[in-house]
């Protein structure tokens, strides 16, 4: 009787010291992941960050504004002629 | 015996004080405490992080944005580690293009953070991180960003500040619908380690709720075109001010709309208060006689006049309580016809109109066109003159107004009106943002709605051919375009000046819409005090026919003849 009490006491003492060392090991590894996870979630930040910066520029240059100053430095001035829908528009020429 | 008990009694005293004391004191710590200990211990364990909810995008109508959002970085110091703080301000000086003085100031205090500058592009902070200064650092922002810059300035309105410090939406579409872009801000908890990484065991999150995004009527070519010829225009004219409004006559949406002088959304706080307002929504003026087509179109669709029905007091001036109404160019004829009373823009002939109609008959049709009301359109800043009670009205009160004097209105309530004769007779109600969409990519749409039926289907086809023909044969003849049917009309109104009129400027205008058979585009140009001219035959009215120019163009549109 003593004998299965004493293995079950040893049983029991060597669960709790391998669970408490599997718990140790799985938050190591969770605080680990959490650092990985911190820097994917920095990189993600910094591509969206350039993506946005990206998106920015490319409002900036597609903006009318933009453009015509572009076309008037290009030398395109807007024609000022009657417009007819008989005969061919030109929208601008290059002076 | 006794002893024992007396001993067990006071043992069992101790043990009920020390039990009760516990109680008391866990009582303390988990009623009293509880509060001020939760939050001490979140702190201690837990990463709160806010997360700003994105302001919702205001796009033209082929999505392109009108105001959208861009990351800019907030330039700091720690003053502590400047170990040199001549080199310091001289380097960032040219970069931030500030005296180096100031920032050497700033660097001098004895603090552990200053900020330096806000609102740095990508393009500076790389300069400065290429400088490898260590006692710099960026904080990254986000600012309202308008790509078209002031193009559609006085339409969109501005982002700025509110007394907490939070951005709120002011003017134009910004502050109509700013509930609506800004979003709500969320939260997100996470527990952390001694070293500060979170640990993903628990993570609790108020979702952030981002702003909706709205879609606009406003197409971005056809604002362009209107925003550069107003422009030459207010140049040409030596004007003070300008401008135009186009809307689709079926869905009283704005197309376009633009005014001058105008300021940059995005450095308001450069401009003066003055300039941030909306002059189609906020400025009052007299219309003179664009406003004549209203009251024309109350005095046929009442019965009471027809375009033949000829003038019985036309030819020479009226006179009333002390008063001589004129002509605008003091030439008179007589037995003039109603079609060419609204061709010659003659102010006797609407006198004429003015007294078959009466006071009551007036005010009922002009209510009825919206004067006097707000239109309701989804742009903040709307105002309106109310008008008086019948009672209130004099003889000569009446006679003014039917030429557009003596009456205050706002350039969206004439627009919306004559519309009205442009679309049938039924009234809409001007409309900037068509569609909401959600963050969920939901689009809610917002319809066209109809007010009212202002005046018969009937009046409203006769109205548009007395316009036509004052486009034909009017004072604004020379600036038509050929093979086309416009309805239009010229107005040349005095500026009340305390309590008079101001004997030498004028607000110019013309409204119209095309093509006559089937109008697709209502259009008003108001030019503010011209030099150049100061009739809007000679003003508005080019400016008009060369936007319509573009328009026609633009839109395909057929030629009429």
């Amino acid at each position: 009787m003593n004998k299965i009490l004493t293995i079950a006491v040893i049983v029991l003492a060597l669960s709790a010291i391998g669970l408490e060392l599997l718990n140790i090991h799985l938050s190591g590894t969770l605080a680990s992941d959490s650092v990985s996870v911190k820097k994917i979630q920095s990189t993600i930040a910094s591509l969206d960050e350039e993506n946005q910066i990206l998106n920015s520029r490319v409002l900036d240059e597609t903006s009318f504004e933009t453009i015509s100053k572009k076309a008037g430095q290009l030398g395109f001035v807007e024609d000022h002629s009657y417009i007819s829908l008989r005969s061919q528009v030109k929208l601008s020429y290059r002076q | 015996m006794k002893r024992d008990q007396s001993r067990l009694i006071a043992i069992f005293l101790a043990f009920a004080l020390f039990y009760v004391a516990i109680l008391l004191k866990l009582f303390y710590w988990q009623i009293v405490e509880a509060e001020g200990l939760r939050l001490a211990g979140r702190s201690q364990s837990t990463l709160s992080l806010v997360t700003t909810a994105k302001r919702g995008d205001i796009l033209f109508h082929d999505k392109f944005p009108l105001a959208t959002n861009k990351i800019s970085y907030l330039l700091y110091a720690n003053p502590k580690k400047v170990d040199s703080t001549d080199s310091y301000s001289k380097l960032l000086s040219p970069i931030l293009q500030v005296d180096s003085a100031s920032i050497a100031a700033r660097l001098s205090q004895n603090l552990y953070w200053v900020s330096l500058q806000s609102r740095l592009n990508y393009e500076h902070k790389k300069e400065i991180d290429n400088l490898h200064l260590g006692a710099l650092g960026f904080e990254q922002q986000t600012e309202r960003d308008y790509p078209e810059a002031s193009m559609a300035a006085h339409l969109i309105g501005f982002v700025g500040k509110n007394q907490d410090g939070e951005d709120q939406g002011y003017f134009g579409i910004e502050g109509f619908y700013d509930r609506q872009l800004k979003g709500r801000p969320g939260s997100t908890y996470l527990i952390k380690d001694a070293l500060g990484n979170p640990i993903l065991t628990d993570v609790r999150e108020d979702k952030k709720i981002d702003g909706r995004n709205l879609i606009t009527s406003i197409d971005r070519s056809v604002q362009y075109m209107a925003d550069t010829e107003l422009k030459k225009g207010l140049e040409q004219y030596q004007a003070e001010g300008a401008s135009v409004i186009i809307m689709q006559t079926k869905t009283g949406k704005i197309l376009a709309a633009s005014s001058y002088p105008k300021f940059d959304p995005q450095k308001y706080w450069e401009y003066d208060g003055k300039f941030y307002t909306s002059p189609i929504v906020s400025s009052l003026f007299e219309p003179g006689s664009t406003f004549k087509v209203l009251v024309m179109a109350a005095g046929i669709d009442s019965g009471l006049i027809k375009p033949d029905t000829t003038c019985d007091n036309c030819a020479g001036p009226v006179e009333q309580d002390g008063f001589s109404i004129r002509t605008w160019n003091d030439e008179y004829i007589p037995n003039i016809n109603m079609t060419q009373v609204i061709q010659h823009s003659d102010n006797t002939g609407m006198v004429f109109v003015a007294k078959k109609l009466g006071i009551d008959k007036f005010l009922s049709y002009i209510n009825n066109f919206g004067i006097g009301t707000l239109t309701g359109i989804d742009i903040q800043g709307e105002v309106t003159e109310k008008l008086r009670a019948a009672r209130k009205w004099k003889d000569i009160d009446l006679m003014t107004a039917s030429f557009g004097q003596g009456i205050s209105i706002t350039p969206i309530q004439l627009i919306t009106a004559v519309n009205a004769i442009a679309n049938g007779g039924k009234l809409m109600r001007p409309m900037v943002v068509d569609k909401i969409i959600t963050p969920d990519n939901q689009a809610i749409e917002i319809h066209p709605q109809i007010v009212k039926q202002t005046i018969s289907s009937a009046t409203a086809r006769v109205m548009t051919w007395m316009m036509v023909n004052a486009v034909e044969k009017g004072e604004a003849k020379f600036a038509k375009i050929a093979n086309y049917n416009i309805a239009g009309k010229t107005g040349t109104a005095q500026i009340p000046v305390a309590g008079h009129y101001d004997p030498t400027n004028t607000n110019a205008s013309f409204i119209g819409f095309f093509p006559a058979e089937d109008p697709v585009i209502t259009m008003l140009v108001v030019v503010n005090k011209p030099h150049s001219s100061i009739y809007g035959a000679e003003t508005a009215a080019p400016t008009f026919f060369a936007i319509a120019r573009d328009l026609i163009q633009y839109y395909n549109i057929e030629p009429s003849k």
